[in-house]
């Protein structure tokens, strides 16, 4: 980052290779279609090398700090969608992969996302099905608590008790991961 | 924390219990770091953690979750023409970013102090390029940005106070421009920049995707000053439909006293202190700046 701060385009490529796949993924996942998520992949690394000197005053490190970027940018589009939630599984991106895929993003980010993935699927498969559903709903689909309850025709009140329990067990299993990720 | 706690077995509690009965937001702080609370809610927060340690650790433990849930999700393949794409847009905005755009004296604020003539040619010959990159971005801004540069200029050439200063110290043309920082969770993905004519001494807000907010709430700009910390009521921003917004001010000290320019939101539309939440913030020191062609 201190080269982005630099005006080094050659390292904000090396950040979009070793990023760029979680990030992708990561927009997919919210707004569930390839071409919007090119776009807000494109949008983070653009605010990335515009906000760069900004970096050293977000908490956290480099990877939170770009995926929160990335949260915000698929949330607001979802908005504009009038916020309707979307499968939890499965997005088409089949129009996306009519492009050529990028080779160059990658296989050593790949690697560890990989085994941090793992652990973190094992943490939500912990938690019971409705805290579980409740936090996707939240932070994949941007639902407000209130949206959340009207969506699943539960209380409201039990809706914000479930998404409390879900991160507070979150907290607790993901203590280590945390720990490694901040670092 | 215990192990039944792991696995759900504490009860889940009706409506109404959000609020802690010693004051502090617990209850709301996973809501808030998923986003996920209405806006007066997120208010009541990011008000509370600015002033409370306790609960501004464990949002960030809860944020710390939050982050990590990105990785969650199983890897897509990219597709090539993404990198293309980027690299476009980084030829539109200028290959070159905010920080490396040449960190320019604070001017001198008497003739007495000015800085030295062969560095601000150094400095001028090193923002060259820059300049004529930003100046595309500014013309995606599109009209707004035109017109209100134009008020800017025409305000330019009725006030000279503050002309001799900083012609003196060696600066030709000083008009600068900044980026706002959004701050996560109230701002979403609002973006802005803000125009300074030191000359003139007027500043102009532009800014677009600014959350909507409550009728009775008001996006108040607040100029904040170097030391002590205090802030300077500036103005008051009207949104549109589409969340975009401009403003010009023209305060009565110069603008060169001031730190950095805050938007909060408020309830108090009069209110003389801000109160509420920050959504947006511009340094306006000269690191923070990059000149305006």
């Amino acid at each position: 980052m201190r080269r982005v701060r630099h005006g080094d385009t050659a390292a904000l490529e090396a950040l979009y290779g070793r990023y760029a796949r979680v990030v992708f993924s990561f927009a997919v996942r919210i707004v569930g279609d390839g071409p919007t998520a090119e776009e807000i992949l494109q949008e983070a690394f653009v605010r990335t090398w515009r906000q760069a000197g900004t970096f050293r005053t977000v908490r956290g490190n480099f990877a939170s700090w770009l995926l929160s970027i990335t949260h915000n940018l698929a949330i607001d589009e979802l908005r504009r969608r009038q916020r309707r939630p979307r499968r939890v599984d499965g997005p088409d991106i089949s129009e996306t992969l009519y492009g050529l895929v990028d080779e160059a993003t990658n296989v050593e980010e790949a690697a560890e996302a990989s085994a941090l993935r793992d652990r973190i699927g094992v943490a939500l498969g912990m938690l019971p099905e409705p805290q579980r559903v409740a936090v996707e709903l939240a932070y994949f689909s941007g639902l407000s608590q209130r949206e959340i309850a009207a969506y699943l025709r539960e209380p409201l009140g039990t809706i914000k008790t479930r998404l409390r329990l879900g991160m507070q067990k979150l907290k607790i299993t993901l203590a280590d991961e945390r720990g490694e990720y901040e670092t | 924390m215990g192990h039944a706690f792991i696995h759900g077995e504490m009860n889940e509690t009706s409506e109404g219990e959000d609020l802690d009965t010693d004051g502090h937001v617990n209850r709301l702080l996973a809501g808030y770091a998923l986003g996920a609370l209405d806006r007066d809610e997120m208010e009541l927060v990011a008000r509370h953690v600015q002033g409370c340690v306790s609960c501004r650790a464990e949002l960030a433990e809860l944020e710390s979750v939050t982050g990590l849930l990105a990785y969650a999700v199983p890897p897509l393949p990219v597709p090539v023409r993404a990198r293309a794409g980027l690299l476009a847009k980084l030829d539109a905005v200028g290959t070159t970013n905010a920080e490396q755009m040449v960190v320019l004296r604070r001017p001198a604020r008497s003739p007495g102090d000015a800085f030295p003539a062969a560095r601000v040619r150094r400095f001028a010959a090193f923002v060259a390029l820059p300049i004529v990159m930003v100046l595309a971005v500014v013309l995606v801004m599109g009209e707004i940005i035109s017109d209100q540069q134009d008020e800017l200029r025409t305000t330019q050439e009725e006030k000279n106070d503050s002309h001799r200063v900083l012609t003196s110290a060696g600066v030709d043309d000083p008009r600068f421009m900044t980026d706002f920082v959004t701050v996560p969770n109230v701002g979403g993905a609002a973006m802005g920049r803000l125009f300074l004519d030191w000359e003139a001494n007027t500043a102009m807000i532009v800014a677009k995707d600014m959350p909507a907010i409550g009728e009775q709430q008001q996006y108040v700009v607040w100029f904040r000053l170097q030391e002590p910390h205090e802030y300077a009521r500036a103005g008051v921003l009207q949104i549109d439909a589409q969340g975009r917004t401009q403003l010009t001010l023209e305060p009565a000290d110069p603008i060169m006293a001031y730190e950095a320019l805050v938007i909060t939101i408020e309830l108090d539309a009069d209110a003389a202190s801000p109160a509420g939440p920050e959504v947006m913030t511009a340094g306006m020191l000269p690191e923070n700046l990059q000149v305006v062609p």
